[in-house]
């Protein structure tokens, strides 16, 4: 079992190195932000805007990144022999894709739970705005101090990876992750201190932030399917047929992702149990496995 | 007198994002080598071999001193154009025929279509290549790629000839064949600047040797005027052996 | 100028033998063959080829687009990391060239992907269509109009002064050329209301026409126009659009000044247009055979552009990073244009809104040479793509665009070799 381990960790760690996840977690929480902020095309309805823009952008942006790591680091371990090494040890081909998929998925978890604090903080910002705005009459506008938190979510880690790079010689991508990680949780709780101390915080501003969970929790298999496939396939095939071929099974699985309808829930009031996220989850179980097993059959027919 | 390759007091510091200096990889070297000489850069891992090389070729921009090969810059294409580069391992297109890579290397040579068949046939029989000439290179065992690799070297006919660990890697016979071509090569005139760490091959075909030990110039001289036993000399000059704790780790 | 050669030839048998390419042209012929059984229209000929041409070529031309972009950023940067790019740049040949033979390749790759897939397209909605020269009303520069108005405002409404006072004149203006834009003419029923068209010359023998405010009317709007002693009948609208045929009505002399359009106003209702945008005079400007070839020149020309832009990106940054910033630049390029254009009153807005505002407008200007010339669209609607456009598009993107991120990707490689080594 450690041996799995250190391969998942040795995963885990090559994706979270790669300055591409951040700059995809980065860019997702960007596009949150700016669709919130600029409430000029929102006709009032910016919770609408940022709920919506955080359910498209963490399917999207984490999509991505767990297709494009995935097919990067198998290539790449293929091209500089780093795969001959691991699988001259003592492991199996199952155990290692298994292992490899583990550890990349949780990276690309880990790299995007910043982007999940930061799409709260600003739903709840707009909902506290939109409340204000019915009592005074004015325009909606995102409520001020969680636009500060999301923009601190975004610009303290990028200086912070910076600084531990330059001074402690940490990898800049792994630390502005683990950073921007921690100021969003820590920005969003001290949100939601300040709006219940504000007495702006009501019920419902935080069950409509705590409804969001099992959503996002419902956008995870998809994204889970996808990593395993285009692993999978990029143990067969070169970087651009494996990209191509995960947007062809990205189109035939659209249906299966469109966030909308879970939006609609979310805005008529209701909530997406989280027994439909465990369902999803169980439901992809089955998928994973197959392009694991799909994975380990293409590497046990390649002659390396 | 006029020398093929001139390197002054050359420094080189690598730095990183934030320009602080990571590694001094050459200190202040200073060599020349005369038209149709074979000249050694020896050294131990990371002593600044591959770094002059590099400085030579024009690949890195040195921090301070001068290098000129035939009397001009490495940077300028003048330069580059009199000038040949086998690399350490050989980094070759996989998707291309050996045929198709000494093609390739002809035009950025500038070599007309005439001249460059001709030419290439000729590197093709010289390297015994002729049978395997149309298959794409990613195939090829690591020896083959090396002979692609060192036709491709020659096939602009350069004035300057740098090897990068010519005999890396290669068979006691693949060994022996580049040796004979380094020295069929300096008869013909042609200046051959080669690294390596296996003192053997050195000893077997430098008419000159450098030793550069931590980036810095250990010594300098005719390997006639070395003694018998260059690696004795070498020990001499660069030092010890690492004393590895093999025991006590088996223990 | 052989080097060139030598590395045009390296990176085209680089594509052909990646599949890449045989993948790229295969998917955009099958979904250009495809497309016509998958698009219905709206039951007309002219719908379906409009609808057709949109979703096949326009479909094929971002994909090709997008595709290349990412390769062009990719492909110094892969050579780097597998050590083949330093082979090269020790060969005597100028570093831009190494961009150059590269961008040469792909381009001309993509552009063969584009003929192919233009050259269906051709068989199955372009045959037997003849295209137009579409000439626009002479009216004021908007920007004269705008610098009127805004005089006229500040000495009138101490208000708007008073406003004025507080925000940029940039974004005044914006509001104010958007105004003159939008100011539409009400033709009240009887009346008739004319307009100049210098360029149109004796040629011009159709009108088309958008109406605006079709929502509610009672009758079906109706109208005579005349231009040069022809005459045409406003007939019936598909979307409130109409194309009308002039022809020489026995008898009728010219009844406006030489270069005149008239429509006179038969109708019970009155009629609303915007003349800036919404009325074009046509001439015929031969088969759409020419038409075709023309807008996949313009086309390759915008693929130049953007493949030289993804390869300086490729030497400047690694492989993903560059692949990720090219595709980014190629969504806000996209985008910018239709998001200033959709933007409301932008003097109503916060300040945050200015600035996203003035954002989004530098994005879409500096956009604009790219995506001035849209060729798919002018297919679509039957409009020629000017030789005039054709020869724009190719200074900019074929000359300028390549050979200056060309130089500054060989300047790049040069110093950037120094630390990747």
């Amino acid at each position: 079992m450690r041996r799995y381990r250190s391969i998942a960790r040795a995963a885990a760690l090559e994706t979270l190195s790669d300055p591409l996840g951040l700059l995809l977690s980065v860019s997702a929480m960007a596009v949150i932000v700016l669709a919130s902020v600029f409430h000029i095309h929102q006709f009032g309805e910016s919770w609408r805007m940022a709920r919506d823009a955080t359910l498209s952008s963490i399917l999207v942006f984490m999509a991505l990144d767990a297709v494009f790591s995935s097919i990067r680091a198998v290539r790449g371990e293929i091209e500089s022999g780093t795969l001959q090494m691991a699988l001259s040890h003592s492991v199996s081909r199952f155990g290692y894709c298994a292992a490899r998929f583990a550890g990349l998925f949780a990276a690309c978890i880990l790299s995007f739970a910043p982007v999940v604090f930061t799409g709260l903080s600003i739903i709840l910002g707009a909902q506290a705005g939109g409340i204000a705005a019915a009592q005074s009459g004015d325009i909606p506008l995102v409520w001020g101090p969680a636009v500060a938190a999301a923009s601190a979510s975004i610009t303290i880690p990028l200086l912070a990876g910076a600084a531990m790079n330059r001074f402690a010689n940490a990898r800049f991508a792994v630390s502005a992750t683990v950073c921007a990680l921690a100021v969003s949780a820590v920005s969003y709780a001290a949100l939601l201190f300040y709006a219940r101390s504000s007495q702006i915080a009501m019920p419902e501003i935080h069950s409509a932030a705590l409804r969001m969970l099992p959503a996002i929790a419902l956008l995870l298999p998809p994204v889970a399917v996808l990593a395993a496939a285009a692993q999978a396939f990029s143990f067969r095939f070169g970087e651009n047929a494996s990209a191509t071929l995960c947007g062809v099974f990205c189109i035939a699985m659209l249906p299966a992702l469109g966030n909308h309808y879970l939006s609609e829930t979310l805005a008529e009031g209701g909530s997406v149990p989280w027994g439909y996220a465990g369902l999803a989850a169980a439901a992809s179980v089955p998928f994973v496995l197959a392009f694991l097993a799909a994975g380990a059959a293409l590497l046990e027919a390649k002659d390396m | 007198m006029e020398y093929a390759l001139a390197v002054d007091n050359v420094r080189k510091t690598y730095r990183d994002f934030w320009m602080r200096p990571t590694v001094h990889a050459v200190k202040g070297v200073s060599f020349s080598v005369r038209a149709g000489e074979v000249f050694g850069l020896l050294g131990p891992n990371g002593s600044g071999k591959s770094t002059t090389i590099k400085m030579i070729l024009g690949l890195v921009r040195p921090d301070g001193g001068s290098i000129s090969v035939f009397g001009r810059s490495p940077r300028t294409v003048e330069a580059r154009r009199s000038v040949g580069y086998l690399p350490e391992l050989s980094y070759m297109h996989p998707f291309l025929t050996a045929r198709e890579t000494l093609s390739y290397y002809a035009g950025l040579c500038d070599l007309d279509r005439k001249t460059a068949r001709m030419r290439i046939a000729q590197l093709l029989e010289m390297t015994g290549l002729q049978d395997a000439a149309d298959r794409p290179v990613g195939g090829y065992s690591k020896g083959m790629a090396r002979r692609v690799a060192m036709a491709s070297a020659l096939v602009g006919k350069p004035g300057l000839l740098v090897m990068d660990e010519p005999t890396s890697g290669l068979d006691p016979v693949s060994t022996s064949e580049v040796k004979t071509l380094v020295k069929t090569l300096s008869a013909a005139g042609m200046t051959i600047v080669m690294s390596s760490h296996l003192l053997a091959d050195a000893q077997d075909v430098c008419d000159t040797v450098v030793i550069l030990n931590r980036g810095e110039k250990a010594a300098e001289g005719r390997i006639a005027d070395m003694g018998s036993s260059l690696e004795e000399y070498f020990l001499a000059k660069v030092g010890d052996a690492r004393n590895f704790k093999v025991a006590e780790f088996l223990a | 100028m052989r080097g060139f050669w030598a590395i045009f030839r390296l990176e085209a048998l680089a594509l052909a033998r990646s599949k890449t390419l045989a993948m790229l042209f295969t998917a955009s012929a099958a979904w250009t063959v495809a497309a016509k059984y998958l698009i219905t229209g709206d039951g007309t000929a002219e719908g379906f080829r409009a609808l057709y041409l949109r979703y096949s070529l326009g479909i094929v031309f971002s994909a090709v687009l997008v595709c290349l972009a990412a390769a062009a950023a990719g492909s110094i940067s892969r050579d780097r990391r597998m050590k083949i790019l330093q082979l090269t740049l020790v060969r005597p040949v100028r570093h831009f060239s190494v961009a150059l033979g590269r961008i040469a390749a792909m381009t001309l790759s993509g552009a063969a992907v584009l003929a192919v897939c233009a050259a269906i397209a051709f068989c199955i909605a372009g045959r037997g269509v003849q295209c137009m020269h579409k000439y626009e009303p002479a009216l004021e520069d908007p920007v004269e109009a705008a610098g009127k108005l805004y005089s006229q405002y500040m000495a009138d409404y101490p208000d708007f002064r008073e406003r004025a006072s507080k925000l940029p004149k940039r974004d005044i203006m914006r509001y104010l050329i958007q105004h003159v834009m939008n100011e539409y003419e009400t033709i009240p029923p009887g009346q008739t209301h004319t307009w100049r068209f210098p360029g149109a010359g004796d040629g011009a023998s159709a009108v088309r026409i958008r109406l605006t405010e079709m929502f509610g009317r009672l009758d079906a709007p109706s109208g005579v126009f005349a231009y040069r002693g022809r005459k045409g009948g406003l007939g019936a609208l598909t979307g409130g659009v109409a194309t009308v045929s002039l022809d020489a009505a026995a008898g009728s002399g010219t009844e406006n000044g030489p270069s005149e359009l008239s429509f006179e106003n038969t109708g019970r209702t009155g009629l609303s247009l915007h003349p800036r945008t919404d009325l074009l005079l046509l001439s015929p400007a031969g088969p759409q055979a020419w038409n075709f070839v023309r807008a996949v020149i313009v086309m390759a020309c915008v693929l130049v552009a953007f493949v030289s832009l993804g390869m300086l990106l490729g030497a400047c940054l690694s492989r993903s990073v560059a692949v990720f910033c090219v595709l980014s630049l190629l969504f806000v390029m996209a985008v910018s244009p239709s998001v200033t254009e959709s933007y409301p009153d932008p003097l109503e807005g916060s300040k945050v809104d200015r600035m996203s505002l003035a954002l989004t407008d530098f994005a879409a200007s500096m956009s604009a040479p790219l995506n001035a010339f849209d060729p798919v669209s002018r297919l679509e609607e039957t409009f020629c793509v000017e030789w005039s456009d054709v020869g724009k598009a190719a200074a900019l993107n074929m000359l300028l665009l390549p050979f200056a991120f060309s130089f500054l990707a060989g300047f790049v490689m040069s110093r950037k070799s120094t630390v990747s080594l």
